[in-house]
């Protein structure tokens, strides 16, 4: 079948074709394949067919100074279009799953393939098809969490701040997601997951105080938002008033939430090729080496990405090759063992006949603990074993600034107390800092139980609590 | 002119060539198609033209349906937004590696519903059907109606003429979207052959990204307004290779193809040729740098390095939603903490500085005739000889300042801001965008140089300047530094951070530039779902500025 270049596409069309995905439905196994087989209808012989397909139905409630902002649904589609043929590859992206819109991608698709056709040389990857780890990522409870039951939660959470003449501003989302990858090489991945956060912060009116406490996961049955809001509320009490304290290094206890925020710039750099040619923090003495088997952080710690992590799972295969994800430990005890290869890389230049799992694609996650058999201690105890230090709730807006060291800047917020004497002592004003969580965890004192956080991004992320030395605040950034 | 191909403009050039011609391609319209020889793939209508008469009709009917659903479930308020957005970018790295162009069209509706004071939302991406848009328009006032369950509190939407059967097109010379694939790659491939010609072995990365999007609007107070704006964005950056002495590369960007409301004229007629030399010298100059020297200096910022302190700061900090603590949980609060207490009194900033808001200037990223609630944006002074004045507000927000508008005998009136990130998304405050006034003097960059004894010049910016949660502390780095010494340029500075507290940095404006100094830059500064990574720009248009008492840190030292 040829595509003529000037067939017209009408973006809106009614029930011309029923989209496969409603505002109301998730699109199903069925649905997607359907969509597949649409696609290939649509292309020239000898044409091969890649379809990624991600479905997400979100519902939210947004409130601010304990009054909801607005309840919301979103019915979110992406559709990637790949096509290849003879060596050549084109895709095109959309947001449509009725036929139109489906012909209008893969005619985008048809157009970048002449173009690509010189320089764009694919070498034809077959698809291995291992099998694939199956984490729980679904809850029943959480898909069927509707705007009534998110209200009336959102109305527990505020109560508390209410009464104690405190603005609570939050986030209470559920989501259900379907993922699936489908190629003409029989490729065929379908998964579906749900997802929950909350997050809260909790400010004074004369806007003084700010207290924040926050956290995701694929079931809201394993988070507890009416403790998330208790704790914005009790960091917010607790940071009434701060006074100035001088930059400079302090011993520092790091909430889990702020050891994820400093160290998940560092999931970037986990790319085998690139750390082999002499970029980013886990580049080797020379070209063509990585700093595989070198001890890059305390021996006490490890950093680990499985999906079937209890705390953290996540997909278990790429959804662009479809290569599924072994857990995998990059550093165990300290040393570096692993690092993640491209695709091409690992069939290519490694000759193995699997690329490892990849974490830096998305979604990402990590587990960042303490190695088996490693004591730990509580907050209570590295607060009691701190003369003099500072306890950080969280960090903002972490950027790299050398990815050769890792060295990052960013701010503290949500609640900064300096401790004196083994005890929490009083609220200090928030501070700039320059330091490198590589350098931070190479000067451990005391590891915490690993617990999930927050991420942002709806990835699960795992990790401890952390005292340590030397921490860099360079100036103070008297934000609240 | 005619049209240059690349391999046409390799042939004509030579190194020793005093002036050497970058591509331009004369305005080959596709519709006058004699230039090109396959048909062009830019003649076919992409699917934001695609609509005819009989889709207008398909479009309006499913809109009403929305409104109409929506109103009979019980809405005190409803409004319908459509967006059908067309995205293509096209890259060239060096090497055998070359990405293929990239092309995107993203569809969605999103129903805003007003049930007792409390807002609802149901968006979808995609091409709804006649059912499911009734039953979107439903689930609007379902949520809004949950929403206000237990609540008690009003909204009032500022008043609004309802504009009910408006139409704009953002006017650029060339819809994009009308120039052929490959006209765009041998654009870019011509300006990377031009670099790569030079005598010493440049690297360049370019690519050019184009937008353009359809927003239908109506609302159940009788507007029904849609308007296609533009998009267009470009970038460059030259490599040198290391210098013999100090073993260092130097690099340089070309701001000014940062995005633009504009069209393929944009990137077409950029001062590519005029800047070139500048842009390879400033790159070489670089590698030759020393460190900073720590302290409180006089500093003069250029335009582009000022439009990134402005956007952060002051622009930041006037959002009227993050100002009165409503999006603390996400993207933070303001330092102008009190906005009813504060507008109209508080010195923000040096009686030099005046800046104004609009949705309205020419090749401006954030321009529109109506915002996302259907208003007409009014051109808005958001700080006036250094005392802030008023707030990005949108028909909710505009009511929070009723009093201090009431007092000063003004209506109490939405100011535009209104917008929607991604498709299908609820709206929000939105950037417009942002002139700082130029000052009556004829002042130029080199003029604030020549009148500085001692201190650093900050010229471009590596990146936006970081800030903290409340817009109030930030710091950025140049993309390149020169020390100053009695009013001359002296070395480059490698490595060097300014620091500053925004009302400190803004009263210590010492000196603007005038008007001939200005310079747009296009900005991102989004709330976007990270989702879709949904990009909205918007111009802030800057002066090259001097600044006194500015602490310059070294960006790599810990404490």
């Amino acid at each position: 079948m040829s595509l003529s270049f000037t067939h017209r596409t009408r973006p809106y069309t009614l029930a011309r074709s029923s989209p496969v995905a409603s505002s109301e439905t998730l699109v199903s196994a069925d649905a997607c394949t359907a969509v597949f087989q649409k696609l290939q209808s649509f292309v020239k012989r000898g044409t091969a067919v890649k379809l990624i397909l991600q479905h997400r139905m979100i519902g939210a409630a947004d409130w601010a100074s304990n009054r909801m902002r607005v309840s919301s649904q979103r019915s979110e589609v992406s559709v990637q279009v790949e096509l290849t043929r003879n060596g050549a590859m084109g895709a095109a992206l959309t947001s449509r799953l009725d036929d139109d819109g489906l012909l209008q991608a893969v005619r985008d698709a048809e157009h970048v393939i002449q173009y690509t056709s010189e320089q764009w040389e694919n070498i034809a990857d077959p698809f291995i098809d291992t099998p694939i780890l199956t984490p729980q990522l679904w809850s029943n409870a959480t898909a069927n969490f509707d705007a009534t039951a998110r209200t009336d939660v959102m109305h527990h959470l505020v109560e508390p701040a209410t009464r104690a003449g405190l603005l609570s501003t939050g986030l209470l989302q559920t989501s259900i997601e379907a993922t699936a990858t489908l190629s003409s090489e029989g490729l065929s991945r379908y998964y579906r997951s749900t997802g929950a956060e909350c997050s809260i912060t909790v400010r004074d009116v004369q806007g003084t105080a700010s207290g924040w406490a926050g956290v995701n996961h694929y079931a809201l049955e394993k988070i507890d938002p009416q403790a998330l809001a208790t704790q914005a509320l009790d960091r917010c009490q607790r940071s009434v008033k701060p006074v100035a304290a001088e930059p400079g290094r302090y011993t520092v206890i790091l909430s889990p939430q702020a050891v994820a925020d400093l160290f998940e710039e560092t999931i970037n750099y986990t790319g085998r090729f690139s750390a082999e040619h002499g970029y980013g923090p886990f580049a080797g003495k020379e070209l063509g080496r990585s700093k595989i088997t070198e001890q890059v952080m305390d021996r006490r710690l490890m950093l680990r990405s499985d999906p079937m992590d209890v705390d953290g799972g996540f997909l278990p295969y790429d959804i662009y090759t479809g290569d599924s994800y072994r857990p995998t430990d990059w550093i165990d005890r300290g040393v570096l063992r692993e690092l993640s290869y491209e695709r091409d890389y690992a069939l290519s230049a490694l000759g193995l006949d699997q690329p490892l799992s990849y974490p830096s694609a998305e979604p990402r996650a990590f587990r960042l603990a303490p190695a088996p058999g490693v004591p730990t201690s509580t907050l209570d105890e590295m607060i009691g074993h701190t003369d003099r230090g500072i306890f950080v709730t969280r960090l903002h807006n972490v950027v790299v600034m050398d990815p050769d060291s890792m060295l990052c800047t960013g701010y503290t917020r949500d609640g900064l107390w300096l401790i004196e004497d083994g005890k929490i002592s009083k609220s200090i004003k928030n501070f700039r800092f320059t330091e490198s969580p590589l350098f931070v965890l190479n000067n451990v004192e005391e590891i915490g139980v690993p617990q999930r956080v927050y991420s942002n991004r709806g990835w699960a992320y795992v990790a401890p609590a952390i005292r340590v030395r030397d921490f860099s605040f360079t100036s103070l950034a008297d934000a609240v | 002119m005619s049209f240059l191909s690349r391999r046409q403009f390799v042939r004509n050039s030579s190194l020793a060539a005093a002036t050497v011609l970058l591509p331009k391609a004369s305005h080959a319209r596709a519709s006058a198609g004699t230039l090109l020889p396959t048909a062009p793939y830019g003649s076919a209508t992409t699917a934001v033209d695609a609509i005819s008469a009989t889709d207008e009709a398909d479009l309006h009917a499913l809109v009403m349906e929305a409104l109409d659903t929506a109103t009979r479930a019980g809405a005190h308020y409803v409004d319908v937004h459509v967006r059908v957005t067309q995205r293509e970018s096209i890259g060239y790295f060096q090497g055998p590696k070359y990405p293929p162009p990239a092309y995107s069209t993203q569809i969605g509706f999103g129903i805003r519903a007003l049930v007792n004071g409390s807002w609802g939302f149901s968006g979808v991406d995609g091409v709804p059907t006649k059912t499911d848009v009734a039953q979107l328009g439903r689930d609007a006032t379902a949520q809004a109606a949950i929403a206000a369950r237990g609540s008690s509190q009003v909204i009032e939407l500022a008043a609004l003429p309802a504009v009910a059967n408006g139409t704009w097109t953002m006017p650029v010379e060339i819809d994009p979207f009308t120039v052929s694939t490959e006209e765009k790659i041998d654009f870019v491939d011509g300006i990377s052959e031009f670099f790569l010609r030079e005598s010493l072995n440049l690297d360049t990365q370019a690519w050019i990204d184009f937008m353009k999007e359809t927003r239908t609007f109506a609302s159940s107070d009788g507007a029904y307004t849609t308007q296609t704006v533009y998009a267009t964005g470009g970038f460059l950056r030259v490599d040198t290779p290391p210098d013999w002495a100090s073993e260092r590369r130097g690099y340089r960007q070309a701001n000014f193809l940062s995005y633009a409301g504009a069209g393929w004229e944009h990137v077409l007629n950029a001062p590519l040729q005029d800047r070139a030399h500048n842009i390879i010298e400033e790159a070489l100059r670089m590698r030759r740098s020393k460190p900073v020297e720590v302290g409180r200096y006089d500093m003069v910022f250029d335009a582009y390095a000022m439009a990134g302190i402005l956007d952060e700061s002051l622009g930041a900090a006037t959002e009227l939603d993050r100002a009165m603590g409503y999006i603390a949980n996400t993207f933070g609060t303001s330092y102008l903490n009190d906005p009813l207490a504060m507008v109209g009194t508080l010195r923000v900033a040096s009686p030099l500085v005046t800046v104004t808001m609009n949705r309205s200037m020419p090749r401006g990223a954030a321009t529109v005739k109506w915002d996302a609630e259907g208003v007409a944006p009014v051109e808005t002074t958001l700080v006036k000889d250094g005392i802030v004045t008023d707030f990005q507000t949108t028909r909710e927000s505009a009511n929070w300042l009723a009093p201090a508008y009431q007092h000063r005998g003004q209506p109490v009136r939405s100011n535009g801001c209104a917008g929607v990130y991604g498709t299908a998304s609820p709206v929000t405050t939105y950037s417009p965008n942002f002139v700082m006034t130029p000052g009556t003097q004829a002042l130029s960059f080199d003029d604030l140089i020549k009148d500085t004894k001692k201190g650093y010049a900050v010229i471009g910016a590596k990146d936006r300047p970081r800030t903290d949660q409340q817009a109030l502390n930030g710091a950025g780095q140049g993309e390149v530094v020169y020390e100053i010494t009695n009013g001359k340029l002296g070395s480059a500075v490698l490595g060097a951070e300014y620091l500053y507290r925004s009302p400190e940095f803004w009263k210590g404006v010492k000196a603007i530039g005038g008007a001939e100094s200005a310079c747009p830059s296009g900005l991102d500064r989004s709330r976007s779902d990270w989702h879709w990574q949904y990009k909205s720009w918007h111009t802030v248009s800057a002066v090259p500025t001097k600044v006194t008492g500015v602490a310059m840190i070294d960006a790599m030292k810990k404490a």
